[in-house]
Order: structure tokens, then C-alpha cells, then sequence
């Protein structure tokens, strides 16, 4: 055996314990009969040992002011993203309890759909497209109530369910988007995210919930999944009615 | 309410310092980097992945805040000359005294590096980063971290005079 058979990057990275599985073999075995390989590996090691030396023994001053100023930081952000998890939580409560009642399995799955939706739904319902265009988040309905329903609000639609507004917010790249919830005696209930953009009303998320059961508990999970996707898009705080009235009124301009 | 994400990065704040000192040794810059990378850091908090490690993200975030300073220094015509040595603590003893030339001699090979070799050595040897990582916070291949590390390391080592 030669060192020649190995490149130093797979020596360095048996040195550093990150070869896989198959090089690390191959070097161990290698290094036993080879003293200039095993020196070669040698040195790598060294130079983490120096290194490392070095990083422990430098004296890093972090001044008290600019502790402070970051703690100072850290208490603004920290709550301004408490403010908007409970904003949205007492909205979603004012607007419809009953749908945090109902089941759902702790065992979501997140399917990505047409023009890049997330549908996040329960194995049961089944994930082809065609499920999820019946489950009537298109509906007419629900475009009208999007325009013009104000949050806390429900509005029957003409295919015999009803849309309840949850919150009005913006997303990072400024487009209004709507909460809003669907109910309909024959298919599970769907909270939903719409984003309004250049083509209209645009459906970004959607769970499905499993139809409402006698003994119901509340859908952490859900919640968990939504307040994930709403702090993963950047959402704002919710609107106040003023404000959501306003930017409405903009969309139909 | 108990914040995992605040109170981490507040740990992390002398790592921040130490890998901002690597970068431009200036006890000045450095903690004006360190701020920059707690406001970036916190206005996007929400693109933070859980599931990889803060101090990777906030090394990029630091990296590109340092990036954006000097190339704004030069459209200005102004260069950040490093002015502060690497402090280390001071040591008694003829033991420590030799302990303390290797750190000297380690620390002079390291600034001898082309940049894009100290900047892997330093994240990988002595910040402790994989080099998935690494290659995260530069934005290059891993493979292309793994060659400049390992050149970086043949280099350092000739001007240690380790054998290999």
C-alpha cells in the first residue's frame, strides 16, 4: 500500500472522524502496514490539536455594552413574536371555538400541491389533486367571502357549507393573506391560508381535519402547524378591522 | 416565556466575537460585527431551521455582515487594517513558556494562509463547524471546502515543521 491510493481529503476527513463508512475501512486497514500514510494522517490530526489550542487559549472580551444592547434585542423580538402567537390564538378562539374541538390525528402529513400549496391532510383523505379540488377551497364562495368578509365573521356558501374569517396579515413579501376556515356537513373541515397576488386570491395552506367526533380534543398539533407556517412566511401581527377594511378595500381598487 | 432562540444567541456571543476577531482583529469591528449579526439575526429568526445549529447560521450571517463592510470600506476608498493582536493569556513556567511559542507560532503560520484557507481552517480546526457547515456559511461545494482545508492544513503544518 501506497498514499497514493488515497487523496488527502479522504485522509483529513478519517483524520477528523468524517470519512464514511467505506473510506474509513479502507484507511484503517491501509494505515497498520503504511507509517507514511498513517504519518500523513498524523499531521492532519496535529493541526486540529494546534488549532484547537490556539482557538481555547484567545481571550475574548464581549463587552458588557453590547451584552446589554443584545439582550436588549432579544427582549423586543422575543415579544413581539409572543404578541403575534397570542393574537392570532384569540382571534382564532373569537372566531370559531368549535373547530378546535374536533380531532385530528397527531399524524399529519404535508403534501406540496399545484402552484406550489401546502396541503397538509390526514392519511384517510387521500392526497391526489383531484381530493383536494372537491374539498371546495375554489368554491365562488369563498373568493366573495375572501373579499369582502371581515375576521370573526361566517358566511354560508351556496354549496351548503360556511366560511368563517379567522385574521387578515401580511406575508414577507407584502401580500395581504387571510386565515379562513370551511365547514361543510359532508367533508372534513379545512383551515386555510389565501394570499392575494397579480392572479387573485391564492390558496398557500391547507389542513384538513377529520370530521367532527362526539368526544373531540383540541388539535394541538394543527395549531402548531399553522403558527409554523405563519412564522415560517413571516406573517405580521393581525389586522386590526380598520386596517383590514382598508386593505381590502385596496385589493378590490 | 422561556426563549431557546434569545437565550442561545446570548451564549453565543463570545463564539460570535471570537470568529469576528479571526476575521477582521480589531476589537472595534469585531463588536460592531457581533451587533450587526444579533439585529440580522433576530429580524429574521423566523428563517432559522431548528434542526441545524444556530451557530453555523449566525457564522454566515456574521461573515456576509463582514463582507458587506469591507466592500463598502473600499467603494470609499477606506481599509479596515487590522490593529489588534490576538489577545492569550499570560503564562508562568518553563512548560508553559514553550506551551506558549506553539500558540505564538500557531497563531503567526495561521496569518501567513491565503484568506480562503484561514477562513476554512478557522471555522472547521478552532470554531469546531462540519464541513457541510462550513461549505453552508461560505457558500461553496463541500468538496470545494475540503480542498482548501486540507492545503490549508499540509501549509500550516510545513510552517509547524510537522512531519508527515
Amino acid at each position: 500500500m501506497t498514499e497514493k491510493q488515497f487523496t488527502d481529503e479522504q485522509l483529513m476527513a478519517f483524520a477528523d472522524g468524517l470519512a464514511d463508512p467505506q473510506d474509513t475501512a479502507a484507511i484503517e486497514a491501509a494505515v497498520a502496514n503504511d507509517a507514511a500514510l498513517a504519518g500523513r494522517v498524523d499531521m492532519f490530526r496535529q493541526t486540529t490539536v494546534h488549532l484547537s489550542e490556539l482557538a481555547a487559549a484567545r481571550i475574548v472580551d464581549v463587552p458588557e455594552a453590547l451584552e446589554a444592547k443584545v439582550r436588549e434585542m432579544a427582549m423586543a423580538s422575543d415579544a413581539e413574536n409572543d404578541t403575534k402567537v397570542v393574537e392570532f390564538a384569540q382571534m382564532r378562539a373569537q372566531s370559531r371555538p368549535s373547530w378546535y374541538q374536533m380531532p385530528l390525528a397527531a399524524s399529519l402529513f404535508l403534501a406540496i400541491g399545484v402552484a406550489g400549496t401546502y396541503f397538509v391532510l390526514q392519511p384517510a383523505i387521500g392526497t391526489n389533486t383531484a381530493d383536494l379540488q372537491v374539498a371546495g377551497l375554489n368554491h365562488p364562495s369563498v373568493k366573495s367571502a375572501l373579499n369582502g368578509l371581515p375576521s370573526g365573521a361566517r358566511q354560508p356558501t351556496t354549496d351548503g357549507g360556511e366560511v368563517a374569517l379567522i385574521a387578515s396579515f401580511t406575508n414577507a413579501d407584502g401580500e395581504i393573506c387571510r386565515e379562513f376556515e370551511l365547514d361543510h356537513p359532508d367533508r372534513q373541515a379545512i383551515v386555510s391560508v389565501a394570499c392575494h397576488d397579480s392572479a387573485g386570491w391564492n390558496v398557500r395552506l391547507a389542513i384538513a381535519a377529520a370530521p367532527v367526533a362526539e368526544t373531540g380534543y383540541a388539535p394541538a398539533s394543527s395549531l402548531e402547524t399553522l403558527d409554523a407556517y405563519l412564522s415560517a412566511t413571516q406573517a405580521s401581527a393581525p389586522m386590526e378591522a380598520e386596517a383590514e377594511i382598508e386593505a381590502l378595500k385596496q385589493l378590490s381598487n | 416565556m422561556p426563549d431557546t432562540f434569545s437565550d442561545s444567541l446570548i451564549a453565543l456571543l463570545p463564539n460570535l466575537k471570537r470568529f469576528a476577531m479571526s476575521l477582521c482583529q480589531r476589537q472595534d469591528v469585531a463588536d460592531d460585527l457581533v451587533q450587526i449579526t444579533a439585529e440580522r439575526a433576530f429580524q429574521s429568526r423566523s428563517k432559522f431551521d431548528p434542526s441545524t445549529r444556530l451557530e453555523a447560521w449566525l457564522f454566515r450571517i456574521l461573515r456576509n455582515a463582514w463582507i458587506d463592510m469591507v466592500r463598502r470600506n473600499k467603494t470609499r476608498g477606506i481599509e479596515i487594517e487590522p490593529t489588534d493582536a490576538l489577545d492569550m493569556p499570560s503564562v508562568d513556567g518553563v512548560r508553559d513558556i514553550e506551551a506558549r511559542l506553539m500558540l505564538d507560532q500557531t497563531n503567526a503560520a495561521l496569518q501567513t494562509l491565503v484568506e480562503e484557507q484561514r477562513e476554512v481552517i478557522i471555522l472547521v480546526c478552532m470554531e469546531e463547524m462540519t464541513y457541510k457547515e462550513t461549505a453552508n456559511i461560505l457558500e461553496v461545494p463541500t468538496g470545494t471546502v475540503m480542498s482548501r482545508l486540507s492545503r490549508a492544513r499540509v501549509a500550516l503544518a510545513e510552517k509547524l515543521g510537522i512531519n508527515s
